[in-house]
């Protein structure tokens, strides 16, 4: 019998990574450490600048953006959530306030916004703290050059 | 003459792209029709302002296979701007996620939306809408007994 995809406790799934070398060598150092990357007093990998706080979110760079991507932000709660029913009406405010902002100020035309969630074994993800992407894409010649989003 | 009002974008329809050139043509939104927001067939829950409903053209996944579960979760109203989703709204769409996951059993996944202008996010129907994707998890060949997930794709322009 196939037994399904296994469940960890883990922060961090370092096989999300296996083909970017330089991320799958900091995920290394990250799982040895034995802290979230992403929770505020212990966010020291994240060297991109935190480009606005709102309501116990921030929004900032992603250190690894997607190829054709020509602003890739990540939004990050402060508190430690891995799951979509942990968050509130109050985060899910903050988030949209965080998107809507970063449109505005970046002049954003269109783009994508994507989380993944639940077991990082199923998902792809490479930390289990709960974040959203805002993604988009590079234009050139009158059309967006593609990103995709794993999922997986 | 009038306008047509835009209610899709034929530039990146695939499989579909027949409903699309029908939807522009008669200027009626495809998630705007009774059929499309009641088909008990495809529809899994209602809430509120949201639904969320089976899509009828399931992107396919690295191996050329349609995944586990490709559900969309759309907003009643016809609204096309990422801004025009307020807090109810917000909640709405969660509430409808908890939902499906308990209704499919749903252990992990994507959530995405790709908004606003269509020439940059590759959306093909205007009228905002989130894709909820749950990969197959098939016999890993590396693993023996072990298993994986297959990713899905989903594309942003």
């Amino acid at each position: 019998m196939m037994q399904k995809p296994k469940t960890t406790k883990k922060l961090v799934n370092i096989a999300g990574a296996k083909d970017r070398p330089q991320y799958l060598s900091t995920l290394k150092e990250i799982a040895r450490s034995g802290v979230c990357p992403l929770c505020t007093k212990t966010m020291r990998w994240h060297t991109k600048p935190i480009l606005k706080r709102y309501r116990g979110w921030l929004i900032t760079e992603n250190m690894n953006t997607y190829r054709n991507a020509r602003h890739h932000f990540l939004l990050i709660g402060d508190k430690h959530k891995e799951t979509l029913r942990e968050l509130t009406s109050g985060d899910w405010s903050a988030i949209s306030h965080l998107f809507n902002w970063a449109i505005k100020k970046y002049s954003i035309k269109g783009g994508g916004v994507a989380m993944r969630f639940g077991e990082p074994a199923y998902t792809g993800a490479t930390v289990r703290h709960l974040h959203a992407h805002l993604i988009v894409p590079e234009f050139k010649k009158g059309r967006a050059r593609p990103i995709n989003f794993a999922i997986g | 003459m009038t306008e047509q009002p835009v209610v899709a974008n034929l530039q990146y329809a695939g499989d579909y792209r027949d409903r699309l050139e029908k939807a522009q043509k008669s200027g009626q939104c495809i998630f705007c029709t009774p059929e499309f927001q009641t088909d008990t067939s495809k529809l899994i829950a209602s809430y509120r302002a949201w639904f969320a409903r089976k899509n009828d053209f399931p992107t396919k996944d690295a191996d050329g296979e349609y995944p586990e579960h490709h559900i969309l979760i759309v907003s009643k109203r016809h609204e096309r701007w990422f801004d025009e989703i307020l807090e109810p709204d917000w909640f709405d769409i969660m509430a409808l996620c908890r939902i499906v996951r308990n209704t499919l059993d749903i252990s992990g996944g994507g959530l995405a939306i790709r908004f606003d202008e269509p020439l940059w996010s590759g959306q093909t129907i205007l009228h905002l809408h989130f894709h909820l994707i749950v990969p197959r998890i098939v016999p890993d060949p590396q693993n023996p007994g072990k298993s994986k997930s297959v990713p899905v794709y989903f594309p942003i322009g």
